[in-house]
């Protein structure tokens, strides 16, 4: 069987090609036409045709990731779109968590709501927390605002009704009116998009789900085509946070795909941990503009509740659009190979978080950049070949990063070589301080993980990165530049659910909640099986968001699978203890305990990847796979004059490196620093000990 | 006294607070939340010091207290030398009348040292209206932050060119055992006082007179499950004021408190035995300006719980936010209870009342933040957009603005001599 994983991003697609019977995988990246996301992706199926000269009816699967909603959010690309809501609260899209999200910076713009006021019109009706109807649904008030919106060209309504968690009748009263009266018209209910307690984070979900629906629509629509143009009958899949779904479901909830393109990583990571027997791995992502990292643990990425999208402030939380959907915990800095250095009022230097990109791109590319980047300082360092970028594909000016450095080494009153050092010393220690302050939040200890290094510039940062954190492993997969698509091969068809039924641990009415969790997971089973998934391969999994009664904040609880008793409750009661000692320390056991949200996770098999495994050859001498040596920088050590370059692909199973060395491959260059050693394992996976 | 010894609650000292403590739960969790807090920083710490020496660490500690000191050191020198004067007045509205007192602060800016000095300040005040040194002092801190690059860190070292001078048994700085119960409450004024006194030097980074705050809190059972709720209301917060660049926030929380996250409708109907009728923008709230205040909102609710009472304590009813550089005031403040005989009653900036009936509604109108530059200076467009968006009246477009907008078709067009001469 032949599968296909795409990932469209914003400058490049990348290409992952899996032959089931060899094990083998083929990378390749293509450039992305930004005005026609679907080109990129057929180009590369279109690549794959030729290249292995097969038809489109021999590829069994085709799962692809794209950045096009959370472009479209964060370019407002979106329909024209509508807002019905109760009346008295049309504003709460725009005054949000009445956060500022900078205390101290009196012109730190909000975003702009995604539906201006004029387009936000309220209806009476109420409903209470209970479900019961306080007012009844006004239906001619409901035409009145459905024909004033469509006067203002309205293409797409989000309706969010306080409440509508636990009763939908009003809002999907309201849906049956425009589908009468205007069937062109998308309808989004919150009920359906996010039907969970809390207003505005539902109202913005339900929101962005309006806005970017006529757009995945139609991207879909011409891939779907296009495909079967070239004769790929088969549904595809498209990924999402940690799963996958169909276009079916991608389609009538398009705001799930907000961090389709960075989802892929994560599960890379839980892929090539697992392959590498291990259960505890942080993904570290590191391309041209950010870095990505998220705690993957027994392979399962963890998860937050609700995130932001679209930020204004790219790195500031609270600065964007926020999204009541379970997604990868992830946390991004502004630190890319592309990242930007300069010196500050206080003369110290700084990296990023702006970032020269692909356009100009760094001063080395000799595409105009003037300004010094990372990339740039690794050049100089010695860590990249001029000649071998991209496997040669683009030679890299020397000259041009010189100058570009030696503006900052000599506002530094440094050598070019120490400046270079400087930059990427700085940018390393600037993920360092986010990978910290979210270890602590997350109460983890790093010294137990193994990190798994991915992306154009994650390679030659990982090991400094794992060595300032305390970690103890770093795996550098085979093909990292473009590892990461590996996910969107790896991960399984899943479907997540939420109900909220709030009440107190003690009073849990036990006929509710079995009937509220397997009413979600009888609607995932249904799902699932629709996409020919077997009965025996489901799995289910739970959760409860829970909080000591006067909290404002729930911490997401585990619960057990089978038939939900007392007994469950107690182990209910000790999961939250334990989750709320490792997060805060010091759990409170007089407090009385609350449930509000319930979760169900459903998902199909996770695939199988066949990987060839190498026998080891003991003792074998890296010096085959001798390219050259050159002139490194290794910080405090210096320069060492004769450092050895190896060739990634001539490295064999069983070799061992020991650092100083560097390692080259087409799309990314593993730094091995002094003093750290190498194992290529039997994958051909890079294993590290810092 | 400890609270906590060999990292274990003592009992005695912790029921001892507590049990002198009215709404207990409440009280007791932000203490717990604040140990939390300092928990993980130990832990962190700790950390730390795994990695580091202890004289490492004081090397690194005293070099980023240095950096901090330096950098504020050059952001004072930034500011042109001199003494500037400003003066917030507060207003305590009650059923017996108002009374006014005076915030007087002289901020002295000597090359790379900067004084705060509050002498001149009102007494303190018979009743709660005070404030410790603590609160006082943290409210002129933020204040200078607010002036300064909003990136600078925030350590010890910054304070090195600091001093905040405060007479004791002033307003802000009340001596034992005066009440001083709004003393967050004054760093509203505190941080306005601030901000006038700098509009000469700074005029770009500060800002028009945000809205004050005027809390509102419920107390009572609710029939639901017989247990007794309450609440502090932080939905009726109000706008801020422009500045010389952006409009102001919308109901943004705090100006000199910090944030204070928005109150989600359905958990305080969940947590309340009310409904909440509306909670929108109230339209010409905010001050005109070239840069238009921050817009208040209009806020009802209907009471449906058992021996319900409510408080309000702060300020804002007497006079809106003052406009800066010739921008616009906001309104003022106005809450009322409407009971369901169809009697109302205004309510004070500090009041109370109760039982409220079932079926009372109250009503709060919140003022908007100051505008910020002369209203007539503010680009035609946005006057319309605004219009358009039923934040700003047609007739206050006309009025402050010196727009006319007809509304069949949308168009603005200059409707004052005056706004063609400023062009």
């Amino acid at each position: 069987v032949y599968r296909v994983g795409i990932d469209v991003g914003g400058t490049f697609t990348d290409v992952v090609f899996h032959d089931e019977s060899t094990g083998e995988f083929h990378v390749r990246k293509v450039l992305t036409t930004p005005d026609d996301p679907a080109a990129g992706l057929l180009s590369g199926v279109r690549w794959i045709l030729e290249h292995f000269g097969m038809s489109a009816d021999e590829i069994g699967q085709l799962t692809q990731g794209t950045t096009l909603v959370s472009n479209a959010l964060i370019e407002r690309r979106g329909a024209r779109t509508g807002l019905i809501t109760t009346r008295g609260f049309r504003d709460v899209l725009e005054t949000r968590t009445e956060k500022r999200y900078d205390l101290y910076d009196f012109n730190a713009k909000l975003p702009d709501p995604l539906v201006p006021r004029q387009l936000r019109l309220s209806v009476t009706e109420r409903i209470d927390d209970r479900g019961g109807v306080v007012v009844p649904l006004d239906v001619n008030d409901v035409e009145r605002a459905l024909q004033a919106l469509l006067a203002e060209g309205v293409e797409s309504i989000a309706v969010c009704f306080l409440h509508s968690y636990i009763n939908p009748d009003h809002e999907r009263r309201v849906r049956e009116i425009i589908e009468r009266l205007a069937p062109h018209v998308d309808v989004s209910l919150s009920s359906d998009v996010a039907p969970q307690i809390r207003e505005y984070p539902r109202l913005s979900t339900t929101v962005a789900n309006a806005y970017v629906r006529r757009l995945i629509g139609r991207y879909l629509d011409r891939t779907r085509t296009a495909l079967s143009d070239l004769g790929l009958a088969r549904p595809t899949y498209v990924m999402v946070s940690g799963a996958v779904v169909t276009e079916e479901v991608a389609r009538a909830t398009p705001v799930r795909l907000v961090d389709s393109g960075a989802a892929a990583g994560a599960v890379a990571a839980g892929f090539y941990g697992g392959m590498a027997g291990r259960d505890r791995i942080i993904s570290f992502e590191m391309g041209g503009t950010t870095a990505k990292f998220c705690f993957v643990d027994d392979g399962q990425a963890s998860f937050s509740n609700e995130f932001e999208v679209a930020r204004v402030d790219r790195f500031r939380k609270g600065s964007g659009l926020a999204i009541a959907l379970p997604a990868l915990d992830l946390v991004e800095v502004g630190a890319g190979g592309g990242s930007i250095a300069w010196i500050d009022e206080l003369g110290l230097l700084r990296i990023g978080p702006s970032s020269a990109g692909a356009n100009p791109g760094p001063a080395c590319y000799g595409l105009g950049g003037d300004q010094p980047t990372v990339s740039d300082a690794n050049l100089l360092l010695g860590y990249l070949n001029a000649t071998y970028f991209l496997g040669g594909e683009m030679e890299l000016d020397v000259e041009r990063a010189r100058e570009a450095v030696t503006t900052i080494a000599t506002k530094l009153a440094m050598e070019d070589a120490e400046a270079a050092w400087g930059i990427h010393e700085v940018v390393t220690e600037n993920m360092v301080n986010a990978a910290r302050a979210y270890v602590a939040e997350e109460g983890r200890d790093p010294r137990s993980y193994t990190l798994v290094a991915f992306g154009g510039a994650g390679p030659a940062h990982a090991v400094e990165f794992a060595r300032k954190l305390g970690i103890g492993e770093v795996i550098v997969p085979w093909a990292a530049g473009v590892g990461s698509a590996v996910g969107s091969l790896s991960a399984p068809l899943g479907f997540d659910f939420v109900r909220t039924y709030i009440v107190r641990l003690d009073e849990l009415d036990l006929g509710a909640v079995n009937s509220l969790i397997h009413e979600m997971e009888d609607q995932g089973r249904t799902l699932l099986r629709a996409a020919g998934v077997a009965q025996k391969e489901i799995t289910l999994q739970r959760y409860c968001n829970m909080r000591y009664v006067g909290q404002t904040h729930e911490i997401r609880v585990p619960l057990p699978i089978g038939n939900f008793g007392l007994r469950e409750v107690e182990l209910m009661r000790e999961a939250y203890a334990q989750e709320y000692e490792r997060l805060y320390q010091h759990p409170v056991l007089s407090y009385q305990l609350e449930c509000i949200n319930w979760r169900v996770f459903v998902s199909g098999p996770t695939p199988f990847l066949h990987v060839e495994k190498h026998g080891l050859m003991e003792g074998s001498d890296p010096r085959s796979a001798l390219k050259e040596r050159r002139p490194v920088y290794f910080g405090a050590r210096g320069t060492v004059p004769d450092c050895p370059i190896y060739d990634r692909y001539r490295l064999l199973p069983g070799v061992q490196v020991l650092g100083p060395a560097i390692v080259e491959e087409r799309e990314s260059t593993v730094v091995i620093p002094p003093g750290a050693t190498t194992l290529c394992d039997p994958f051909l996976n890079l294993v590290i000990r810092p | 006294l400890k609270i906590t010894e060999r990292g274990v609650t003592r009992s005695d000292v912790w029921e001892l607070i507590f049990d002198n403590v009215r709404l207990r739960e409440i009280v007791e969790a932000d203490a717990r939340a604040q140990i939390g807090a300092c928990a993980l920083g130990e832990r962190q710490l700790l950390r730390l010091l795994d990695r580091q020496s202890s004289d490492e660490f004081r090397e690194d500690t005293r070099r980023l207290f240095d950096a901090g000191e330096q950098m504020m050191r050059s952001e004072i020198t930034a500011i042109p030398d001199g003494t500037y004067v400003g003066e917030s007045v507060v207003y305590d509205d009650s059923p017996e009348g108002v009374t006014e007192s005076l915030i007087h602060v002289s901020v002295t800016v000597d090359g790379d040292n900067i004084v705060l000095d509050y002498t001149g300040t009102s007494p303190q005040q018979q009743n709660f209206m005070n404030a410790p040194y603590v609160s006082a002092a943290s409210a002129a801190l933020v204040s200078l932050l607010y002036l300064v690059n909003p990136q600078m860190p925030h350590n010890a070292g910054i304070l090195r060119p600091v001093r905040i001078e405060i007479p004791e048994g002033t307003l802000l700085n009340a001596r034992f055992p005066a009440a001083t119960f709004a003393g967050n409450k004054l760093c509203e004024h505190n941080c306005d006082a601030v901000m006038k006194a700098m509009a000469r030097a700074l005029p770009e980074r500060v800002t028009a007179s945000w809205a004050r705050r005027v809390s509102f809190r419920m107390t009572g059972r609710d029939p639901r499950d017989g247990r007794e709720h309450h609440d502090v209301l932080f939905m009726t917060y109000s706008g801020g004021g422009a500045t010389s660049g952006a409009d102001g926030y919308n109901q943004p929380g705090l100006m000199g408190g910090g944030n204070v996250l928005h109150q989600d409708y359905e958990l305080f109907e969940l947590q309340n035995p009310v409904i909440l009728l509306e909670h929108e923008y109230w339209a010409d709230s905010a001050g005109a300006g070239k840069w238009r205040g921050g817009m208040g909102n209009q806020t009802t609710i209907r009471y449906a719980g058992e021996d319900t009472l409510v408080v309000t304590h702060g300020d804002g009813t007497v006079r809106g936010a003052r406009g800066a550089f010739g921008g616009g005031n906001g309104k003022s403040h106005q809450e009322t209870l409407e009971y369901p005989d169809g009697r109302c009653q205004i309510l004070h900036a500090r009041d109370q009342a109760g039982p409220l009936p079932p079926g009372t509604v109250s009503h709060h109108q919140m003022g908007g933040g100051a505008g910020f530059g002369s209203p007539l200076r503010r680009p035609l467009g946005l006057v319309l957009e605004d219009v358009q968006n039923g934040l700003v009246s047609v007739e206050s477009a006309a009025r402050d603005y010196g727009v006319d907008i007809d509304v069949s078709t949308w168009t603005a067009f200059p409707g004052s001599a005056r706004r063609d001469e400023l062009g």
